[in-house]
């Protein structure tokens, strides 16, 4: 059996038993009139925990944990069934009380864009890989940078050889602000080609008014307009990789803090004796 | 075309983990250097010119683009310094500090909702349910409200009993299970248990008593374990359903066609407070089920159905109309009450008394009526009167005397062979009646109530009843109705009563019988007018023996029912009492019958109650049972018949329950209903999986005790 | 350059700060030179005794450069080590940079000693609570070096290197030796030529007999000696093929069974051959894309269509397996150290009499030592007691399977081209899963002290990207040329590591690996502040590559801290490790 095929069902596994203790156990709880939400929320509480737990992994790397591979699959698994043990604690509705609501409304975000971010991690990648150069996001500006100088210079190159500002005048409409910053980023993640053909199509457009050498130039600046959109393609989806933890690693603490609190006033105001 | 160039000394480790990134890296120019580790500008210049010889040389690396073409200045400094720029901190050190302030802001907005003013409105976990609106301050439930952070140390977290200040009703043991007393609780559900014998619970519950989680039966249940507050709604709904039941329940329930126990003889479980025979009523019911409930009865055509009698209402399962609405259509104004029993009994009979031995033994006392002379009449006090005498000590001992010596053949009426004391004890029983009926005669009110309440069992509120009137107007009802009827009587039968008292009161010998036309009585009233008011309140003389008669005015007669309340309340106390009650409780002879129809009862202290009204005694039902007529009503289109099936002409009369001809029998528990009881088959045709709801909760209450209403 | 002999190198040189004005940025101490660190402790009378014995004695001291004098070469590149009767010299398996003069005494040469035997010398890890304190304590400042800390390494690396003062011996000597077959070496012999100039571990282990004092000399040195001496470069050499040979046939699989007389027969009509060039990295990277042009390169040792005639193995080295395909060169597979070439053939002739040609031509790329054992021998010796089953099918030259391994075609090729099946532990990235996160990045600065080890850009294959960090390779062309031994191999565990104290900055390492796997950094103090030469103010580099996370726990971090499963340190010296990782 291969290695991940192994980890995958043990994880699987794992996963569906602590499930079923974790229904089972509020069966047992609330038929035994027992006060099954304690035991589901803190349950909750733990499970969270045990999420953002990663993270402290991720800080100490070169320590044998497990490797990252088995805590992402561990963690993703865990979000699951935190998101069922959720819906055991709270029921689907938005709880009524305001701190409930925002801690509710907390795990969602929180959740969500966990959710969101796994399908990212599936789909992006492959996306990256299937187009252009594979650059280091920190390396982007650098190329652009570069990119633009050549655009820039063949465009001089072409003026200067004949005194007409034809290619000039488009590169300065169309093309100086395409080169000068990321762009299109809505385009690309949608997976639009839309832009980079308009960019063609006005090179292609004023092809007729140009000369020999400024063809040349032209078929030049056509394939450094490619290989700028392709950088923005890999800008924008990296960012897209690296944009969505802003919202669950940002939002992990408040939802910590309130789900403790919660709980203490759980343990506090609650009339059921433990 | 290829971007990148992987040469080592063009392209340099890229430093994911550092804190700061140099400004110009946006816009694709990172100096080498780099900002310093704190985040400043480490700009300078792109080398240090190194003197060879008379010339500097740049000494900048390959990984830099090697020597610059313009090489360094003349006087050895670089020529390229490089722009100083606002180091940026990296991307993952800003989202550091984007978690690091969500985190704090979080605790600050915590910190604020928690010691703000607002603080209950925000840690609540929901709206009050409306029952609970008014309660604004969150100490008036939860100890820990108030300094929260201190409590949580303290171990006083128990909300149920603040919910027991304001839930009396709910009884002593309102924790223990059902709100039942334990001891009774363990019994009975011991018994359950034995009779539910080896159970196969469901899951949950085996593992619960697997894993040591099952509750202890025993034990007390907080009030939350089942009643959500902070849900809104009207009142916080219990949450239970059979598995919660089961909890305790061992008999496996999985559903009321399979599991639940047979009926004993429901729903009766006492005969009911009136004696009725639907049967000798209606005839027979037509069995045949679906007939509608229009019952006729086989000898006298009279056309009757139940909502003759029954209506359904809200607060009790169904409504028995009252004698007016149900009964007085036949039995109108109770003529039979009228008369019933010993018509117009004598409840102030004097004894017959052997005046002319005592007079000639020179115990003389005056003047008494010839109809109470013994040894002709042998008459006798009636109880009433006698109850009113055993008031005065002194008498009460003289009468048990006089009762010792009946044996003797000593009677009141016939006291020739007695003893000189025995007569002056029966002169002295003879004064009392006649101071008796004189006071009666001035103030019956004020006498009444000194006198009951002197024998030891009556406030002066009873004298209500007594009058037969409500207390506002009883001092108006026993001088306009009462006291008439004793001024005549004193009139017809003591002439000069006051001065033969006043005389023996001065020790004189009682003056010769005066002439009967004096009035002695304070309100000179004309004779006619005295006698047709007694009579219009049911008071007249005692034609036979003398004495006061009394006459029902018909069913509810007050004096009756006071005397009988007033006396059955002390019967076991008092035997005068009881001679009381039993004179005009006797089911045949009893003044005015009411025991026919109503049930009498002996209560755990041995006083007897007469069931007034139909409806069912509170708490008569076992407490847990909740039963509402009308969707039933409504399921079977206001057939009754489809659940109250008639025993037939078989078994006993439903009487035969209340009475014999001579004897009232008390105990409730013996019943001949004259319907089937309710067999649980008949409900579970409609109560069963995909039917009408067939858990606990469809037919139980939780909390055991009086029917509640349940809108 | 060079500094006279016996001069203590490592006095401490406190850095001395320049003009005040430039102090908080720069530091300016001494440039690290070729020998500061010489290999051991030689006196004068030592050197005297060294030069009065062969084959030094023989030598002609004018050919050797003034810079580096054969006293000069003694001196620092060779020490005298003792060893008592028992004691382990060298260990099979081990990697080792040096070879030895037996000057008194006598040693035994032995191989299939168990490893529980040879007690292995662990080699130094890091503890718990420094590893654990790594986030906090690590530099904030980018290749930061103490250099108190530095010259204490230096000290700590001789110590390692001398490998005298932990000391495992063989508790029973002569069971050792009748149970192993040995070879007795004495006074004047050498051994571990193999190694020290070949690159490959250790294949024999050697022990020494009686009370020996032997020279050890690291393989700079022995290569000096070699290149201004023919007589002593004959000698080794014929030497080497010996020793080599032996060795080598009786670690061959094919040849377990048999019998130590007929492996002698085979030794000696074994012919030794070896193609391609010694450095071939140099030309490697001069060379232009061009299929042809590389191919043209890579020297023909066995051509498809011949006629067999003999079995290859491959002793040293890589060789790649290719067929014609229209105009070109298929690449089928590639083999490396001790694989065999020709089986097939050689058994389906002699089985059914025929004569069928070779299915595969096999061509040497980069430097490849082989062992041709003719047909005849092969005939005679091998197959005989060759077990019936499982007999290898003959791939005639119409049977063009796609490749041996279960490798895409295109990514044979890729490898094969660009050299990649020298790694022992490259690092391959599927970029099909990799989200670009850097947490691998991440992971290996915080292992090493803030600083990344590796570039996460490279050549790619279809989605499959192998990074710039070192590969480990097997034959690790970087610690040529290296003149102070800074780069070596760990003597466990066989990382190829850089000894920080000893490294000079210059770049030799770097600009000969094929794969730009190495960099050159600039170093700062703990203050972050650039530390430049005293003497030219240009800024001291010092060599800096993966290192496997050698001092950690739990192997390379990287690998551990991918999420997606996406990153691999990988054995590509054979296709399968691979082809398996890629069916995972």
């Amino acid at each position: 059996m291969r290695r991940e095929t192994a980890r995958r069902i043990a994880v699987d596994g794992g996963a569906a038993l602590v499930l079923v203790l974790a229904l089972g156990g509020t069966a047992v709880l609330s038929a035994s009139l027992r006060a099954a939400e304690r035991a589901s929320g803190w349950a909750l509480f733990a499970l969270v925990v045990g999420l953002a737990a990663y993270h402290l992994r991720k800080r100490l790397p070169f320590l044998p944990l497990g490797s990252s591979a088995t805590w992402m699959a561990l963690h993703s698994r865990a979000g699951v069934l935190a998101i069922v043990v959720f819906f055991v604690h709270a029921g689907g509705r938005l709880p009524a009380g305001a701190l409930e609501r925002v801690l509710a409304l907390l795990f969602w975000a929180v959740s969500g864009s966990g959710i969101v971010g796994l399908l990212l991690t599936r789909a992006i990648p492959r996306r990256l890989a299937a187009r252009g150069e594979e650059v280091l996001f920190e390396r982007i500006p650098l190329l652009r940078r570069r990119l633009r100088e050549q655009a820039e210079a063949v465009v001089l190159g072409v003026a200067e050889a004949s005194h007409l500002g034809t290619l000039a005048g488009f590169y300065g409409r169309e093309l100086a602000p395409f080169f000068a910053a990321p762009r299109n980023f809505w385009p690309h993640l949608s997976g639009s080609g839309r832009p980079l053909g308009h960019l063609l199509g006005g090179l292609a457009a004023i092809e007729r008014y140009l000369d020999e050498r400024e063809r040349g130039g032209a078929a030049r600046l056509a394939s450094l307009i490619r290989a700028k959109d392709d950088l923005d393609f890999h800008h924008t989806h990296q960012a897209a990789l690296k944009g969505w933890l802003f919202v669950h690693v940002g939002l992990t603490w408040s939802l910590l803090l309130v789900g403790l609190l919660h709980g203490a006033l759980g343990e506090l105001f609650s009339g059921v004796d433990p | 075309m290829t971007l990148q160039d992987f040469g080592f000394e063009r392209s340099r480790y890229e430093r994911p983990g550092q804190r700061w990134v140099c400004g110009h890296a946006a816009d694709g120019r990172p100096c080498r250097s780099g900002p310093d580790p704190r985040g400043r500008c480490s700009a300078g210049f792109e080398c240090r010119p190194l003197r060879r010889g008379d010339r500097w040389q740049c000494t900048r690396g390959p990984e830099a683009g090697g020597p610059c073409a313009a090489g360094p200045r003349p006087d050895g400094r670089c020529g390229r310094p490089v722009a100083p720029c606002q180091p940026l901190p990296a991307l993952r050190i800003r989202r550091g500090r984007l978690t690091f302030w969500i985190g704090a802001a979080t605790l600050g907005l915590l910190a604020a909702t928690l010691y703000g003013p607002r603080a209950a409105r925000w840690i609540q976990p929901g709206p009050l349910s409306r029952a609970h609106a008014a309660l604004a301050d969150c100490a008036a439930c939860h100890p820990a409200a108030g300094a929260w952070l201190a409590s949580a140390t303290t171990a006083a977290r128990s909300p149920s009993a603040r919910c027991l200040d304001c839930h009396p009703a709910l009884g002593p043991h309102a924790l223990a299970p059902h709100g039942e007393e334990p001891a009774q609780l363990a019994a009975r559900s011991e018994i359950r248990r034995r009779a539910a014998g080896a159970t196969s619970a469901p899951w949950p519950l085996r593992v619960a008593a697997a894993t040591g989680l099952a509750p202890d039966p025993g034990g007390e249940l907080a009030c939350a374990v089942c009643h959500d507050e902070h849900r809104g709604g009207s009142a916080p709904a219990p949450k239970t359903d059979d598995l919660r039941c089961q909890a305790c329940h061992v008999a496996p329930f999985r559903g009321f066609v399979t599991d639940h126990p047979p009926f004993a003889d429901y729903p009766h479980e006492r005969r009911s407070a009136i004696a009725f025979d639907h049967r000798s009523h209606l005839g027979h019911f037509q069995d045949e089920p679906g007939g509608e409930a229009v019952l006729r009865s086989g000898e006298s055509g009279l056309e009757l159905d139940c909502g003759g009698c029954h209506r359904e209402s809200a607060e009790r399962g169904m409504h028995v109309g009252g004698f007016r609405e149900a009964c007085s259509s036949c039995h109108h104004h109770g003529e039979q009450i009228r008369g019933a029993g010993a018509a117009a009994a004598a409840l102030l009979r004097l004894p017959a008394l052997d005046v002319d031995t005592l007079e000639g033994r020179g115990f003389a006392i005056g003047g008494w009526p010839r109809a109470g002379r013994g040894p002709d009449s042998d008459a006798p006090a009636a109880p009433l009167l006698a109850l009113l005498l055993s008031a005065d000590a002194g008498v009460a001992a003289d009468l048990e005397r006089l009762r010792t010596a009946e044996d003797d053949g000593i009677f009141l009426f016939d006291l020739y062979q007695a003893a000189p004391d025995q007569l002056a004890a029966a002169s002295r029983v003879g004064w009392a009646v006649k101071q008796l009926v004189a006071d009666l005669a001035a103030d019956p009110e004020r006498t009444l109530g000194e006198r009951l309440s002197a024998a030891g069992f009556a406030g002066r509120h009873d004298l209500a009843g007594l009058a037969g009137r409500p207390p506002a107007d009883t001092a108006r009802a026993t001088r306009q109705e009462l006291r008439p009827a004793l001024e005549l009587f004193v009139a017809a039968e003591f002439p000069g009563l006051g001065a033969e008292l006043t005389a023996r009161g001065e020790g004189r010998s009682p003056a010769v019988a005066a002439d009967p036309e004096d009035s002695s009585g304070s309100a000179g009233l004309a004779r006619e007018t005295r006698r047709e008011w007694g009579e219009a309140a049911g008071w007249s003389l005692d034609a036979r023996d003398a004495g006061l008669c009394y006459r029902p005015a018909g069913h509810a007669d007050p004096v009756v029912r006071g005397w009988l309340d007033l006396t059955g309340r002390s019967y076991s106390t008092s035997p005068a009492a009881r001679a009381v009650f039993d004179a005009l409780a006797h089911p045949a002879r009893g003044l005015g019958r009411c025991t026919k129809c109503h049930a009498v009862e002996e209560d755990s202290s041995g006083s007897r109650v007469v069931r007034w009204t139909a409806t069912p005694l509170a708490g008569s039902r076992s407490g847990t049972i909740r039963f509402r007529h009308r969707p039933h009503l409504v399921a079977t289109r206001h057939d009754c018949a489809a659940c109250h099936r008639s025993t037939g002409n078989g078994g006993a009369p439903v009487a035969a329950a209340y009475y014999d001809d001579m004897e009232l029998r008390t105990d409730p528990h013996v019943r001949h209903p004259s319907f089937r009881a309710i067999a649980a088959a008949r409900c579970a045709a409609c109560h069963r999986p995909g039917g009408a709801p067939d858990g606990c909760v469809a037919c139980h209450r939780y909390h055991a005790g009086p029917p509640r209403s349940r809108s | 350059m060079s500094q006279p002999a016996g001069a203590d190198p490592r006095a401490p040189r406190d850095p001395v700060a320049t003009e005040p004005a430039a102090a908080d940025a720069t530091l300016r101490v001494p440039r690290p030179r070729r020998w500061d660190v010489p290999f051991g402790e030689m006196g004068e009378g030592d050197l005297d005794r060294l030069l009065g014995l062969e084959p030094f004695c023989s030598m002609d001291p004018t050919r050797f450069s003034p810079a580096v004098p054969l006293r000069g070469v003694l001196a620092n590149d060779t020490r005298l080590v003792r060893f008592g009767r028992g004691d382990i010299v060298v260990r099979e398996g081990d990697y080792g940079a040096s070879a030895f003069l037996i000057v008194s005494g006598a040693v035994r040469v032995l191989a299939g000693l168990p490893a529980a035997m040879l007690g292995r010398l662990e080699s130094r890890r890091r503890g718990w609570l420094s590893l654990l304190a790594q986030p906090w304590t690590n530099a904030r400042a980018p290749e930061v070096r103490d250099l108190a800390r530095a010259a204490h390494d230096a000290r700590v690396a001789e110590r390692r290197a001398a490998a005298g003062e932990t000391r495992i011996f063989l508790q029973d000597v002569p069971g050792v030796l009748d149970r192993h077959g040995s070879v007795r070496l004495g006074a004047g012999e050498t051994f571990g030529e193999l190694a020290a100039l070949g690159r490959t571990p250790r294949t024999a282990s050697v022990f020494a007999e009686e009370e020996s004092e032997l020279l050890e000399v690291r393989w700079q040195g022995l290569r000096e000696l070699r290149a201004r001496d023919p007589a002593l470069k004959e000698f080794i050499d014929r030497r080497y093929r010996e020793r080599s040979l032996a060795t080598h046939l009786r670690e061959t699989p094919l040849f377990r069974h048999l019998d130590p007389r007929a492996l002698e027969a085979l030794a000696q009509e074994t012919v030794f051959e070896s193609y391609g060039r010694f450095d071939w990295h140099g030309s490697y990277r001069a060379l232009a894309g061009e299929v042809e042009v590389r191919l043209a390169d890579e020297p023909v040792i066995a051509e498809e269509g011949h006629y067999p005639n003999g079995l290859i193995l491959i002793r040293s080295g890589f060789a790649r397996l290719t067929r014609r395909h229209g105009h070109g060169q298929l690449s089928l597979s590639y083999i490396g150290k001790g694989a065999h070439y020709g089986l097939e053939e050689l058994v389906a002739n002699w089985r059914s009499r025929q004569q069928v040609p070779l299915g595969r031509t096999l061509r040497a790329v980069g430097y490849v030592d082989v062992l041709r054992v003719p047909t005849a021998a092969v005939e005679r010796h091998v197959l005989p007691a060759l077990p019936p089953e499982p007999a290898p099918a003959a791939p005639g030259p119409g049977g063009a399977g796609p490749s041996d391994a279960r490798l895409p075609q295109p990514l044979i090729e890729f490898l094969v081209d660009r050299r990649f099946i020298n790694g022992t532990a490259a690092m391959v990235i599927d970029l099909d899963r990799c989200t670009r996160c850097d947490d691998c990045v991440r992971a290996c600065a915080v292992a090493h002290d803030g600083n990344p080890r590796f570039l996460r850009h490279g050549p790619r294959q279809g989605s499959l990207m192998v990074a710039n960090a070192c590969m480990h390779c097997a034959d690790p062309v970087c610690m040529i040329g290296c003149p102070t031994g800074a780069i070596h191999r760990d003597p466990a565990r066989g990382q190829v590591v850089i000894n920080d104290a000893t490294c000079i900055g210059c770049a030799t390492c770097a600009r000969s690996c094929p794969y730009d796997n190495i960099q050159m950094v600039e170093i700062h103090d703990r203050r972050g502040r650039s530390l430049l030469d005293e003497a030219t103010g240009a800024p001291i580099l010092k060599a800096a590559k993966c290192d496997l996370c050698i001092d950690q726990l739990g192997g390379p971090a990287c690998q551990r801290a991918c999420p997606h499963d996406a990153l691999v340190r990988i054995d590509l010296t054979r296709p399968d490790p691979l082809g398996e990782w890629l069916e995972r």
